[in-house]
């Protein structure tokens, strides 16, 4: 489950440093969901599958940028707007396209200690986005554009075309994250498989403090701790009602973000985090 | 201040883009699904405003939607970013349908403590992630939004457990006694349309007309100014989750009492979301929640009752999530008559 969040959370995290908030990662995730099962529906292979989600996902990113920063307006209302009708695609596709036919997935091959290469490629770019960040000319430009557009700008940045593309390039991450959701963990699309998972992967930034290495191990975190509270039920050690174990990952949520908020207050917040740059 | 006319030309200008882009949009999924397109346009009109049954149909949904917009209004319009509509109104269902299954009391008492004690709930749970922002600036997207899973859940867990309905499989509560119903005006329309009517003049009065208002649109406007202003930006933010979160909790409420007449987790319809558009249409301002709401009405119904064609259920979050669209394009052309 660990790259489910990881490269949502990545694909927000790009986003938020360049100073945009996504708020559709949950519906993007369900449109790269639903697609990568289409293309398992037209006969792609696995990776096939997973690439068609996240390319599927791009004009979101495009869309909430352009419409955000070309235009100037407001990124939550974009975001929900993405959200909600990313949501309804998704069901839509699934419910003319997938459900009436019965659709045979293939797992992608496990390659070392039993962990599928997605997995390696979350770890690799956890290493890759640090070493970005820090050590890159790009890298540093983005983090520019999202701490202070404006002296971005009087060094010849341009803020809406790095801001764009940032948004893009992370509704592809979000859209991968949906594919890999579906060809690998679940086998398939069903009507809101992406349960929160969006808004997980989104507080899981914030809970990072906008550092790749600290969303990772936040997922990582996260996706143990939930383990380890349904094993816990399971074995009958933990008496929680069956309904509110489906809702643990989500209270794990808010108490952890409220603990980051408490004891590390808006240390790491991208400076023009949410607002539009208008010269 | 605008001149009336300029504001109701932007308003037809508003209801046609909505249309419009509704109408694109059916007629697209008809020709996605391989419909007859002149079939599919007559089932609309005749199921929303080409009979009567469709038209109370469509007040019968302004009705909850216009609560919730009324309630969201009121935390947008304070900058509070509520989209727990969702788990709110699921409160307000749960209490209402356990008071009205398990206390035994005069009727009136009944319905009286049912809404009270539906507002509390909603209120005090929209509270928990208004406190979040209020103390350490939690976002109160994620919190709301969280909470409404956590709300769907407790919802189940009641409604599956002690009140259960024995005879049905899903988790859903018995039914509230006939006499506990509300009457309907014309079936389907009910007396709680006149409720959701009479909260409009109290919430303007409230957002435009009174000191605390004022002082919740200072905060939304610029928590500096509001800083500035000796306003303490945390106690309006209470308030504004509160009075939310209580107001969506009725919404859940009556549609118990006038709708369902029992509870589960489905009774919220999606309105705690949908209402984000009707809201923002009117621009958070009570009195534009009646136009909006039937706007947005008017499409949601249009658009479930494609499901007996076989149109997905899901085209209705599609057509409503499409609807942002015009709410941009609206905040887009504002600015550019400044």
């Amino acid at each position: 489950m660990t790259p489910v969040f990881s490269l949502a959370a990545f694909g927000e995290l790009l986003d938020q440093r360049s100073g945009v908030y996504n708020l559709g990662i949950e519906g993007i995730m369900s449109v790269g969901a639903a697609m990568s099962v289409v293309g398992a529906f037209i006969g792609l292979n696995s990776w096939g599958s997973l690439l068609l989600g996240t390319i599927s996902a791009f004009p979101f990113g495009l869309l909430l940028g352009v419409l955000s920063e070309r235009y100037k307006l407001n990124q939550l209302v974009v975001g929900f707007g993405l959200w909600l009708s990313g949501l309804g695609l998704a069901g839509s596709i699934y419910t003319v396209l997938l459900a009436p036919h019965r659709i045979i997935i293939q797992k992608l091959e496990p390659i070392l200690f039993d962990l599928d290469p997605i997995f390696y490629l979350s770890i690799a770019l956890v290493l890759f986005l640090m070493f970005f960040f820090s050590r890159t000319k790009l890298g540093l430009i983005i983090t520019a554009v999202g701490q202070n557009p404006r002296v971005a700008d009087s060094a010849g940045i341009s803020v809406e075309r790095v801001r764009i593309i940032c948004v893009t390039i992370g509704s592809g991450l979000m859209g991968l994250a949906g594919a890999y959701l579906a060809i690998d963990i679940l086998q398939g699309f069903t009507y809101g498989i992406v349960a929160g998972y969006g808004w997980i992967a989104f507080a899981l930034v914030i809970f990072g403090r906008w550092k790749p290495t600290y969303v990772f191990l936040g997922s990582l975190l996260f996706v143990g701790i939930t383990g380890i509270a349904t094993r816990l039920q399971i074995l009958g050690l933990a008496t929680i009602p069956s309904n509110f174990v489906v809702v643990l990952p989500h209270v794990g949520v808010l108490v952890v973000l409220t603990l980051a908020m408490k004891f590390a207050r808006d240390a790491g917040v991208p400076g023009s985090l949410g607002q539009p740059y208008v010269k | 201040m605008k001149s009336i006319e300029t504001q109701l030309q932007s308003a037809a200008v508003v209801i046609g883009l909505v249309l419009g882009l509704f109408i694109l949009s059916v007629a697209g999924v008809s020709l996605a699904m391989n419909l007859q397109m002149s079939e599919v346009f007559v089932h609309l009109f005749q199921s929303t405003i080409g009979s009567a049954f469709g038209i109370l149909s469509v007040l019968r949904r302004t009705t909850y939607l216009l609560i919730v917009s009324i309630g969201l209004a009121i935390a947008f319009r304070s900058g509070v970013w509520n989209v727990g509509g969702e788990g709110q109104i699921i409160w307000g269902g749960l209490m209402t349908a356990a008071i009205c299954l398990t206390l035994n009391l005069p009727i009136p008492i009944i319905i009286l403590l049912s809404i009270v004690a539906s507002f509390l709930a909603g209120g005090l749970w929209g509270e928990i992630a208004g406190f979040l922002k209020a103390r350490w600036n939690v976002n109160e997207i994620v919190s709301t939004m969280m909470l409404n899973f956590v709300a769907t859940a407790s919802m189940i867990e009641v409604a599956g457990g002690p009140l259960r309905d024995p005879t049905v499989l899903i988790a859903q509560t018995r039914a509230i006694s006939t006499k506990l119903q509300f009457p309907a005006i014309a079936f389907p329309l009910n007396v709680t349309f006149v409720i959701a009517i009479a909260l409009i003049p109290i919430v303007y009065l409230l957002m435009e007309k009174s000191v605390i208002g004022y002082k919740m649109r200072i905060v939304g406007g610029s928590s500096t100014v509001a800083d500035a202003a000796g306003i303490s930006t945390g106690r309006i933010v209470l308030l504004a989750m509160f009075l939310s979160g209580g107001i969506c909790a009725l919404a859940g409420s009556l549609l118990v009492f006038g709708n369902f007449y029992r509870a589960d987790a489905s009774i919220t319809g999606l309105f705690g979301f949908y209402a984000i558009v009707s809201t923002l249409l009117g621009k958070s301002k009570p009195q534009l929640m009646l136009p909006t709401s039937m706007l947005l009405a008017f499409i949601i119904t249009g658009a479930e009752s494609l499901r007996t064609l076989g149109v997905p259920g899901t085209f209705t979050q599609a057509a409503v999530g499409m609807l942002f669209i015009i709410v941009v394009l609206q905040e887009l052309a504002t600015r550019r008559i400044k």
